[in-house]
């Protein structure tokens, strides 16, 4: 935040100046056009020869150190506010870092086919964003071969459409989308159907005592969900109490909370992802977000690397650090062995020996290598042949 | 160091070159003005210490252009005045909408960091010429000014006059740019000039060629010269086609590398980075998620939520290195779930490992049995073994 403060500051400095600057150009633009405007009517007044030519010596004279002065003044001032603009540039350079600092090392997308799959990534993302024509223009611009079709865009869009309606609270479309899909809805367990109904029964209630009947005709929706969340739909039945007040003073007015709403939306993506058979985010969002989120530690390291010459971090085969990337990003295990300090693979995978502890096959070939077919666990006293532990799958 | 300062930093370099391109264009004006307002004071000075009453009209006449003169200078001055106010605004409003990365509303901050990824695949649809696709999503996005649009359509124009083998458009903005060319040393122009000479033997004009040389082949490093020699051997062999130096010379590959050349000085003088911000961020976010599970067969756990898993970057993050793990970090393969000490690990006779909030949900899925949702083989909970993880 701070390095844009101190960028702002250059600039308005440089504003303030620019300001004065041509305020006083106009100014001295103004007063040398009118002493000329009032030479010359003068001038043309005289007869006398005499008076003609005093006259004329004196006021050019005069003039011409006024408009000297000018000249002086919008020059001279203008190349001082040069100054100004290259403390804006100082400023960008100081507070931030030119060219990634050196993170590009690799050339990521170097073959045609690489690039395909980029774009084609782009496209999905581009497609649930909601941006179906750019999606289109980029198919048609990048050559891609798989052309999305008409199918496979219409959930998207579909998509796109009950979000958008949603944002304008009107959750009808997004009922009907249940209905369709009840089946699988309850498959996987969902309650999104019961969430949008309560978020209805508020609106109505918020009509206030008008709309009484409605409201009460509307809660015969909830009969559908009344083993699930009875708990709820009595919470529910009792904000009617507040049909004439209003549920601003109520106990009941964290139902009036615009997190509902956002709460909705993402239960409704979440959901929709699900059936469609879809990641929950869409991967370019997760791979930018962690890319970003990693890329300020890692910057810090070529610089480091740089001044010891150990080559740059993208050309190893693990990065040097370790980065969070937040329990929602965790998508694998990783079970790092506590012997070797390894990652388990393939075909070093984690074994667990009969004690419970678990360790690298690496690591149990390690320890076998006395021969004698006994092995004790570095953790505790257990002693045991080195067949008898189990691989193990995460 | 947050990533902001990582990424945003050609946001504002490229309009404060703008800027400052603009400042020395408009200080030529000025100094051009202020001397031809110079030169008009003197005159009228001279005719003033000499005249008399006859020259009065003279005087008078000369005054009036003056003024004049002053008036189109005022015109100017306020032109000017705007265009520099124009930009400094456009620097000031991308640093304000830059403020929202670390607004406190959380709704502001998503909506940036939507705008951002915009952003950066506007950048990366600019590099590789997608510009269709570049405006419809500035103007989907509303983003048009935060991005360098302006700086790339530029390009687009040499770049296609390139295509058409057309030298003159590139030659022109060689001669615009030629005090930040000098800088970095570059060898655009020079170049150009060579491939003119090529295109004249090409159609055989040899003798024009020769004039072309004399005139533009001069001042040359070593390199250079080593350049010019090689391409004058093609005005003896230029009716031998298939010596091999004459097809490196005579090659299209050559307009490619021009095109090419002409996008690296270009970014250079713009304060463009080299690299897509998009590609950078891409290498350090495929990384830092990378594990060996998304390239195994055997044991692949396929989550279908991670990127790297994903087909398309599955190829794309193969050359990059994994993500460094120093301690164990477990997750359900069920449900997703950490598996920590509050999700103690326990293995089935299998050898599949759940987490123990898992087990219980299975089991009450399934009348008290445990049916593993991987190899759908049905155990006792007795059977179950616990694992201790350090």
């Amino acid at each position: 935040m701070d390095s844009l403060v101190a960028v702002e500051k250059e600039i308005d400095k440089a504003l303030d100046l620019f300001e004065n600057f041509y305020d006083g150009v106009d100014q001295n633009l103004n007063k040398a056009i009118d002493h000329l405007v009032s030479i010359i009517n003068d001038l043309t007044k005289i007869e006398s020869e005499q008076t003609f030519k005093l006259s004329a010596d004196d006021s050019i004279s005069m003039c011409k150190e006024q408009v000297r002065e000018l000249i002086k003044h919008y020059s001279d001032k203008h190349k001082d506010l040069h100054a100004n603009i290259s403390k804006i540039g100082k400023a960008i350079d100081k507070n931030f870092v030119a060219d990634y600092g050196n993170m590009s090392h690799v050339n990521l997308i170097d073959t045609v086919e690489k690039k395909m799959h980029l774009n084609e990534a782009i496209c999905e993302h581009l497609l649930r964003s909601g941006h179906l024509e750019v999606c289109d223009t980029l198919v048609e611009e990048a050559g891609l071969v798989k052309k999305i079709d008409e199918d496979k865009k219409r959930p998207f869009v579909q998509m796109n459409y009950i979000l958008n309606k949603l944002k304008e609270k009107d959750v009808s479309p997004a009922l009907d989308w249940c209905q369709i899909n009840c089946q699988e809805l309850k498959a996987i367990n969902s309650n999104l159907e019961f969430k949008l109904h309560r978020l209805r029964f508020i609106q109505l209630i918020q009509q206030g005592p008008k709309a009484q009947l409605e409201v009460l005709k509307y809660s015969r929706n909830f009969t559908q969900f009344a083993n699930d969340c009875h708990k709820e739909i009595q919470r529910l039945m009792g904000s009617l109490i507040y049909l004439n007040s209003g549920l601003e003073n109520s106990p009941y007015s964290c139902y009036l909370g615009a997190e509902l709403w956002e709460e909705i939306e993402e239960e409704f993506t979440k959901n929709a992802c699900k059936l469609m058979d879809l990641p929950v985010e869409c991967p370019l969002d997760v791979c930018i977000n962690t890319g970003c989120r990693a890329l300020p530690a890692l910057v810090n390291i070529v610089q480091v690397m740089q001044q010891t010459q150990c080559g740059h971090i993208l050309s190893k085969d693990e990065l040097p650090i370790e980065i969070d990337v937040g329990q929602n990003y965790r998508f694998h295990s990783v079970f790092s062995c506590p012997i070797l300090r390894q990652q388990t693979t393939d075909s070093n995978p984690p074994m667990r020996l009969i004690c419970g502890h678990v360790i690298s096959k690496d690591a149990l070939t390690k320890l076998n290598n006395s021969g004698k077919n006994r092995i004790k666990c570095p953790y505790c006293p257990m002693e045991q042949a080195p067949g008898e532990a189990k691989q193990m799958l995460f | 160091m947050d990533d902001m300062k990582i990424i945003e930093h050609s946001t504002l370099k490229v309009p404060y070159e703008h800027l400052n391109k603009l400042y020395r264009n408009v200080h030529k004006t000025i100094d051009r003005d202020c001397s031809s307002i110079n030169q008009s004071m003197n005159q009228i000075d001279k005719l003033a210490k000499s005249a008399d009453l006859g020259q009065k009209s003279e005087l008078v006449a000369s005054l009036s252009s003056l003024v004049e003169k002053l008036h189109q200078v005022k015109k100017r001055s306020i032109e000017m005045r705007n265009q520099e106010k124009d930009l400094i605004e456009i620097l000031k409003k991308r640093v304000n909408n830059l403020k929202d990365h670390s607004s406190s509303d959380l709704a502001t901050r998503k909506l940036f960091f939507k705008n951002r990824l915009d952003r950066i695949l506007i950048d990366y649809f600019l590099r590789n010429s997608y510009y269709l696709s570049a405006e419809s999503l500035a103007e989907k996005a509303r983003l048009k000014q935060m991005t360098n649009i302006d700086v790339f359509l530029i390009e687009k124009e040499i770049c296609e006059s390139l295509e058409n083998r057309e030298t003159q458009r590139c030659l022109n903005w060689c001669i615009e740019n030629k005090s930040k060319l000098k800088k970095i040393n570059s060898n655009l122009e020079f170049t150009l000039r060579q491939q003119e000479f090529i295109e004249l033997v090409r159609e055989q004009k040899c003798l024009e060629a020769v004039h072309h040389a004399r005139k533009y082949f001069v001042n040359l490093n070593p390199d250079q010269l080593v350049d010019v020699q090689k391409s004058m051997v093609l005005l003896a062999y230029v009716k031998c086609s298939d010596s091999l130096c004459n097809q490196e010379l005579l090659s299209d590959s050559r307009w490619t590398y021009l095109i090419g050349l002409f996008k690296q000085e270009n970014y250079k003088i713009n304060q463009i980075p080299e690299q897509s911000a998009l590609e950078t961020i891409l290498q350090s976010g495929l990384s830092a998620l990378k594990t060996p599970t998304c390239y195994q067969k055997v044991t692949a756990v396929l989550n279908h939520n991670c990127p790297v898993c994903n087909p398309n970057f599955n190829q794309i993050a193969k050359p990059l290195p994994f993500a460094y793990c120093s301690n164990s970090k477990l997750i359900d393969a069920y449900t997703g779930e950490a598996i920590n000490e509050h999700n103690q690990p326990m293995m089935l006779p299998n050898g599949h490992v759940y987490g123990y909030n898992s087990l219980v949900k299975l089991m009450s899925e399934n009348d008290g049995k445990i049916r593993c949702p991987r190899s759908k083989e049905t155990f006792e909970y007795g059977e179950v073994q616990k694992v201790f993880i350090l």
